[in-house]
């Protein structure tokens, strides 16, 4: 996978480019090819063109020349001496004749030959008579024999002609020239022929010049009997050796024609050719140049092209393979980080440095895979967890209930270890089959039909079920079960969960059982009970009579203490019952103080079981504490003046107003105070009263120079019939019950009371109630 | 002034006698709430001392029985008891006409008091200013 990207993107662009490059420079090769191809095809064309028709109308020029000077040769006078003999049908025949006949012959050939020059070379010169058959030759051995039946004669005696033919295994030239008598009738029959054998050096001299002919080039010449007739420039003597049957031959003499065109030439070669063709001559001339050779440019060309095409490819190559290294070189970064993090690697960074697009698009693609790694680490936690919950939950739903699973036609596919337990069937025996393996009998047929219909319409049934295990014992569970739907919205499979209720279901039918049993019973209890309810009411009744009683007591106990306090006050008043001696006043005034304490002690007891029984009655207005104040300083001054006690009362700031029971704020003050009163000592005793507001509170403090209350005692202080020192009892009179009824009332009031003191340092006694009782309590 | 005083304790009417007479009033007791009602009828009195707890006829049907005749003003009533009123009840009954209460047991001084504050009332009615 990793290869394959790889070669896909650097091959792309590599193979991209070099399609390009390679499709550009064919383009210009094949274009280039093809002028550079027409362009050599015409340059040879017609170098070939103007090498055949020259070449050849010089060797046509040249026999026409042969055949002239042939014919000059013949108007020699010697010549025409010989050539009147013939006339006279003179037979040449005398050996002396033939001497002399043949010495001016030989004189006059080589005069001629003079007039030649070195242009031609007459190697052999004959006379042949037509009719007397003579022959004068300048080869003497020939003279004087018969040629009658020489075909040149024939031939000769119509037309001039030329021929190549060889001689002592050389080329020559043969001329025939037919001989006419000069003077006489232009049109007169000739009567012989001359034949002058000729070197070939002249037309050589055309052909064999090979200038612009290349390398391969060549021209030549060929008879009528398809035979080379000049010099061949692969092939040594080819000359009448060699056989040229080729296009431009046949074309020549069997139709005239001249062509030119590419064919295999007489070494089976393919050459460019141009046929001169002089049929009249028997001779057909062609210029040709191997193909090879003329192509050899273009396939220079072709090689160069070839060659510069690999280069520049190669460049190309080179240049794609590093801008496609360059562009693929991140892109493979990115790959790898890709398979990195799709293996799940997302710690993997994407290290792309560049600042362009792919720069950006690594630098996205980490912030998206940090956002991705993030997301993945709270996607863990969560399955973990949700992975967790889900164990646990199976485990505590194992642990306590049993789960079957069946599939759509009812047979068990799971099951856990609970149902075995409970069945005790094994797991081998259970799967597979139909949960009414455990079917006990004890329900009705409708009750699983019901079961049936309610599950197959998707629902979830719940109802409790009597099942049997292997062992023949009955057990009971509450169960659920719940369809699971297809895509169909038909039963897929089921899952039961199973609560055991065996032990509940016992316990019911005991119950049930009991109750039967207790029915009767509970006749009796009922009886029982109502009379309870008499019971209680007899005791309400009597209840209020010990209400009845108590008040009935204060009314009864504070009865006879009228008159006592009232006649001792009579007594004391001289202007009622006259004056007392001072000993009686004394006796008076300890009976008075004694009744006075007595009454108080009623009336504390009374407060005290009120408090205790939560009957005692609030009248709750406005409190002005100057004025109450006021009422204290009245109600105390002759008691304190009397036991010289300094008194100060005063409230900051002087018009504090609350909410609350005045009547009662004035018996926790008395209480206080007369508690005061009672340890200040007997000289310089000192009492002070404030009052100040302290948020919605107000603070009353009642400050005394006593002895103080030691620290452990303090937390008893506000018990009921409670003193510090019980020796002090008779010291200090008082019934014990005023700091109780003063907590019982202050916190009545919603306030709080407390004590300040240190052993020897005096008291200060505290209690706080709210400004408005209303917002702090519900009165009762 | 004319006072009466009605009490089940002759203790106490017997004190109050005593101590008001000595002072200088017309003071007439009775030891039931019915003799009380009796007497008021016949004669016009300037207070009534009336105890609330009595047996029979307690000072509360008293009062009530003064309601119904429309005699409640007649007399300033000053009720004395101990504690079988509330505050409230007593609250309930000067509104009604009763002129104070006393509680039990009663001062010496207290009663003074009350007194002179009552002559001062009665002056105040029956000597009005010229």
């Amino acid at each position: 996978m990793v290869k394959s990207i790889l070669l896909s993107i650097n091959s792309k662009i590599i193979a991209l480019s070099l399609i390009l490059s390679l499709a550009a420079l064919i383009t210009v090769s094949i274009l280039s090819f093809i002028a550079a191809n027409n362009l050599l095809k015409e340059r040879v064309e017609d170098q070939l063109i103007s090498e055949s028709t020259g070449r050849g109308t010089a060797i046509r020029s040249l026999i026409e020349t042969r055949i002239q000077q042939i014919h000059l040769l013949g108007t020699n006078g010697i010549i025409q001496n010989i050539v009147s003999q013939l006339y006279q049908n003179k037979t040449i025949d005398s050996n002396k004749d033939l001497q002399v006949y043949q010495k001016d012959f030989q004189l006059a050939i080589e005069s001629f030959q003079k007039v030649l020059g070195k242009s031609a070379i007459l190697e052999n010169v004959k006379v042949i008579g037509e009719k007397v058959k003579a022959v004068i030759s300048t080869d003497p051995s020939e003279s004087g024999k018969n040629y009658s039946d020489n075909l040149e004669l024939r031939r000769g005696l119509a037309e001039p002609f030329v021929y190549f033919d060889l001689k002592n295994n050389e080329r020559k030239t043969i001329v025939t020239v037919p001989l006419q008598e000069i003077g006489n009738n232009e049109s007169s029959t000739p009567v012989g022929v001359i034949i002058a054998t000729m070197d070939t050096r002249a037309f050589d001299e055309i052909l064999l010049n090979r200038k612009g002919l290349g390398e391969t080039g060549e021209v030549y010449l060929v008879n009528e009997n398809k035979k080379m007739v000049s010099e061949s420039r692969f092939i040594e003597n080819a000359a009448f050796r060699q056989t040229v049957d080729t296009l431009p031959v046949k074309e020549c003499f069997e139709k005239g024609k001249e062509i030119n065109a590419i064919y295999n030439d007489y070494r089976n070669i393919p050459i460019v050719g141009f046929s001169y063709c002089a049929k009249d001559l028997g001779l057909v001339l062609l210029a040709e140049i191997d193909e090879a050779e003329i192509f050899k440019p273009i396939t220079q060309l072709k090689n160069q092209i070839i060659v510069i095409s690999i280069i520049i490819s190669s460049i190309f190559v080179a240049i794609a393979f590093y801008v496609s290294r360059t562009i693929s070189r991140p892109i493979t970064k990115l790959r790898n980080a890709v398979d990195r993090i799709s293996k799940g690697d997302y710690n993997y960074r994407v290290d792309i440095k560049s600042s362009d697009e792919i720069g950006h698009l690594g630098h996205q693609f980490d912030e998206m895979r940090k956002s991705v790694l993030e997301t993945n680490m709270n996607l863990n936690m969560l399955v973990k967890e949700r992975t967790k919950e889900l164990t646990d939950m199976t485990n505590a739903l194992d642990a306590t209930a049993i789960v079957v699973v069946t599939n759509r036609d009812g047979r068990i596919t799971k099951i856990n270890q609970k149902f075995i337990e409970i069945s005790k069937y094994s797991e081998k025996e259970l799967i597979g089959k139909n949960p009414c393996i455990v079917k006990s009998g004890y329900h009705r047929t409708e009750f699983f039909e019901q079961m049936w219909k309610t599950i197959l319409h998707g629902e979830i049934f719940e109802d409790e079920i009597k099942n049997k295990a292997k062992d023949g014992t009955y057990y009971w569970v509450k169960t659920t079960i719940v369809p699971f739907l297809d895509e169909n919205r038909q039963p897929k499979q089921y899952i039961a969960i199973q609560n055991d209720i065996t032990d509940l279901k016992n316990i019911e039918y005991e119950l049930q059982e009991a109750l039967k049993r207790d029915k009767e019973s509970a006749e009796i209890i009922k009886r029982h009970v109502e009379e309870l309810k008499r019971t209680n009411i007899e005791l309400r009744r009597k209840d209020k009579l010990k209400d009845e009683f108590l008040s009935m007591t204060s009314h009864e106990l504070k009865t006879p203490l009228t008159p006592i306090i009232g006649w001792c006050g009579a007594l004391k008043t001289p202007r009622i019952l006259g004056h007392l001696a001072s000993q009686q006043r004394a006796a008076v005034e300890t009976i008075e103080s004694n009744a006075v304490k007595l009454e108080k002690m009623i009336s504390d007891m009374l407060d005290a079981q009120k408090l205790e029984l939560n009957e005692m009655k609030f009248t709750v207005g406005e409190v002005q504490v100057d004025l109450l104040f006021n009422k204290i300083k009245k109600d105390f001054e002759p008691l304190l003046k009397e036991k010289n006690i300094q008194f100060i009362i005063r409230a900051e700031p002087a018009d504090i107003r609350l909410e609350s029971d005045e009547a009662r704020i004035l018996q926790v003050l008395s209480a206080l105070l007369y508690n005061s009163i009672d340890f200040v000592p007997k000289t310089g005793g000192r009492i002070e009263v404030t009052a100040e507001p302290r948020n919605n509170n107000i603070i009353f403090c009642i400050k005394d120079n006593g002895p103080g209350i030691p620290k452990d005692k303090q937390e008893f202080l506000f018990k009921k019939f409670y003193q510090v020192d019980t020796s002090l009892t008779r010291k200090h009179g008082g019934t014990g019950l005023g700091l109780a009824i003063s907590k019982g009332i202050v916190t009545r009031l919603g306030g709080t009371i407390w004590v300040e003191t240190e052993e020897g340092k005096g008291s200060n006694f505290y209690f706080s109630l709210p400004r408005n009782i209303k917002y702090e309590t519900s009165s009762n | 002034m004319k006072l009466l005083v009605i009490d089940d304790s002759q203790d106490i009417t017997d004190l109050f006698v005593k101590v008001l007479s000595t002072i200088g009033h017309e003071v007439i007791a009775t030891d039931n709430g019915k003799d009380g009602l009796d007497i008021m009828n016949n004669q016009k009195f300037d207070t009534v001392f009336l105890d609330i707890a009595m047996p029979d006829f307690s000072g509360l049907d008293v009062i009530d029985s003064l309601l119904e005749n429309g005699k409640i003003n007649d007399s300033a009533i000053v009720l004395f008891t101990a504690s079988s009123i509330t505050d409230d009840e007593v609250n309930d009954l000067i509104k009604k006409g009763v002129h104070s209460c006393i509680r039990k047991p009663v001062r010496i001084e207290t009663l003074l008091e009350k007194i002179d504050e009552l002559s001062q009332i009665h002056s105040e009615v029956s000597t009005p200013p010229n």
